[in-house]
């Protein structure tokens, strides 16, 4: 998708890396009461598999870990 | 040689998809990008606060988040421009005070299912348990959904 570049007026937050974090470990302990670090070491160990799309909440946790 | 325009581009994109979903919620938007040249900087939008950020009305809320990156055209004017890696768009209605999921748009081809798909969350177990494809889904559409057929209404919207 092509982006035109004009002048706007900045309505978003950017956030610092620690703050990326904290919305992961908050995402993750909402959605699957576990911690950010928990999950990654799950996923890693493939306790979601085989299909982590079909469990409530795996892949909008998974999808943000991406961005870590 | 072209005019480097990346940082115009990635602004301009955070701002148009800001400027989206203010027409459907007043939850603050986040971005976070690693990297410092656009090339192979991959930026992510999600909403800062709530889980799912509430629609306008209070009944429908939106998990929402975006990762994309700036890329060099190689055509022609090699002008920078974006292109969407991926997205989660999800909407929830309110139950009974808690959030249900009704359906949601993904696009996660570093994860598993790598085509762009729709789940459904209310029907048939084999609609249910479904990756729907879709093609890629814009963000711009969903919201216009949102407003055409699930009846969030907003002050802010122009059409």
């Amino acid at each position: 998708m092509a982006s035109t570049a004009k002048s706007i007026p900045n309505i978003v937050h950017e956030m610092s890396t620690e703050e990326f974090a904290a919305l992961f470990d908050r995402t993750a302990q909402s959605r699957l009461g576990m911690s950010g670090t928990e999950f990654v070491e799950k996923w890693k160990s493939g306790y979601f598999e085989p299909d982590p799309d079909g469990i409530p909440g795996v892949m909008e946790v998974a999808f943000l870990m991406l961005s870590l | 040689m072209p005019r480097d325009n990346s940082r115009e581009v990635i602004e301009a994109h955070k701002e148009s998809v800001g400027q989206t979903l203010l027409r459907v919620s007043r939850s603050v938007l986040g971005y976070y990008g690693r990297g410092v040249s656009p090339s192979g900087n991959v930026g992510t939008l999600v909403f800062l606060n709530e889980d799912p950020a509430p629609l306008y009305g209070k009944e429908f809320g939106l998990f929402f988040s975006q990762r994309y990156e700036c890329l060099q055209n190689s055509a022609g004017d090699q002008l920078w421009e974006i292109n969407v890696r991926g997205y989660v768009y999800k909407v929830c209605q309110r139950r009974d005070r808690e959030w249900c999921e009704v359906l949601s748009y993904h696009f996660h081809p570093e994860l598993q299912v790598r085509f762009p798909h729709l789940h459904l969350k209310n029907g048939e177990p084999l609609v249910t348990n479904a990756h729907l494809p879709t093609g890629r889904v814009s963000i711009e559409s969903v919201v216009d959904s949102l407003i055409l057929d699930f009846g969030i209404k907003s002050d802010r919207d122009p059409k």
